[in-house]
């Protein structure tokens, strides 16, 4: 099944690209995912993406379609488009 | 929220246009009149947000802001001016603003939010437009906001991104449901235009304009997903944390 990512912020500077398209063999939360494609990354993406124990860090917020969802659940769905934003602030 | 306050012949001439919004009127200039707000800070994002609210005729802006202009804050910090270049910011802001709009009561506190002030500030207001750049600040914001029971927004971005939020305590996610801790490793400088500041700041002045006059429906429990760079919006739905150690369930607000 395939979805698309979409990355804002700081991530989106580190990966180098807005959006990308990921098949996926099975199943997965969009915090699997992306600790798969953070491993795969590695560098500065991994570094915003997870914490020292491998972890989505907990200030991402990560949505399916326009829903925030938890990084564990629920399980992407062919067609999906999750977006995943890594802080921002004032100033 | 402060009574509404009854308006004069210069004031219905000063806000002629926008008295004539549909679902706002007289009935909510008035509100307005005698509604307050704190801008902290007034850089990039407070400073377009504390003009807008000025022009809009707000009753009370408290701003809170420490330290000197500095060139490269010209970009994008409209409040300030080439001449205030290391003046303290909270000099040039209030008489900006008066410039603009001499009825509107402004405060200026020549402080950034710390744990010391944190409560005072909030308390003199009826509404927090969160734009600092420190989570630090925008966590103490927002548990103070919530404690009293205050409703916030927050507005924030990144290079061409932004986004905008309502916080209504006790009802939508607060900011603490989304950050639980202030991120490791932030650093306080990224890329952003003026622009891009001042389109966030706008659309923040108008939702806190919607939380104090009941107009329109504001972003509660909703964050406006904005990219500059394709000109997408979107409007996403947030979620609370149940186990929020600021509003979570089962927690009492004061």
């Amino acid at each position: 099944m395939n979805v698309t990512v979409r990355y804002m912020a700081q991530l989106r500077q580190a990966a180098g690209v807005g959006v990308e398209q990921i098949e996926l063999n099975r199943p997965c939360s969009v915090g699997d995912l992306m600790r798969h494609v953070a491993d795969r990354r590695g560098g500065q993406f991994r570094d915003l993406m997870l914490d020292a124990e491998g972890q989505i860090r907990p200030a991402v917020l990560l949505f399916i379609g326009d829903e925030q969802v938890a990084a564990d659940r629920p399980a992407l769905r062919d067609g999906d488009v999750a977006t995943v934003l890594t802080p921002m602030a004032g100033g | 929220m402060a009574e509404a306050q009854p308006l004069t012949g210069p004031e219905r001439a000063r806000y002629e246009w926008q008295l004539w919004t549909p679902g706002f009127g007289e009935a909510g200039q008035r509100r307005l009149k005698g509604a307050s707000v704190l801008v902290t800070r007034c850089g990039g994002v407070g400073g377009p947000v504390a003009y807008e609210l000025a022009a809009a005729g707000v009753g009370r802006l408290v701003l809170a802001h420490a330290g000197n202009v500095r060139p490269n804050d010209l970009n994008r910090q409209l409040l300030m001016t080439e001449e205030s270049v290391g003046r303290p910011r909270m000099e040039i802001a209030p008489r900006r603003l008066h410039e603009l709009n001499p009825h509107v009561e402004v405060e200026a506190v020549a402080e950034n939010v710390t744990e010391e002030n944190v409560a005072a500030l909030v308390g003199r207001v009826d509404l927090v437009a969160v734009c600092a750049p420190l989570f630090r600040e925008r966590l103490l914001l927002n548990r103070e906001a919530v404690r009293q029971n205050k409703p916030l927004v927050d507005c924030a971005m990144y290079d061409l991104e932004a986004q905008v939020t309502v916080v209504l305590p006790g009802r939508t996610p607060c900011l603490a449901c989304l950050y639980p801790a202030e991120p490791a490793g932030w650093r306080r400088e990224f890329p952003v235009f003026g622009a891009t500041a001042g389109a966030i700041g706008c659309l923040g002045a108008m939702e806190a304009i919607k939380v104090l006059t009941g107009l329109g429906q504001p972003l509660y429990g909703k964050m406006l997903l904005c990219d500059l760079r394709d000109m997408t919006f979107r409007q996403t739905v947030l979620k609370r944390r149940a186990d929020c150690p600021v509003c979570g369930a089962g927690l009492s607000l004061a």
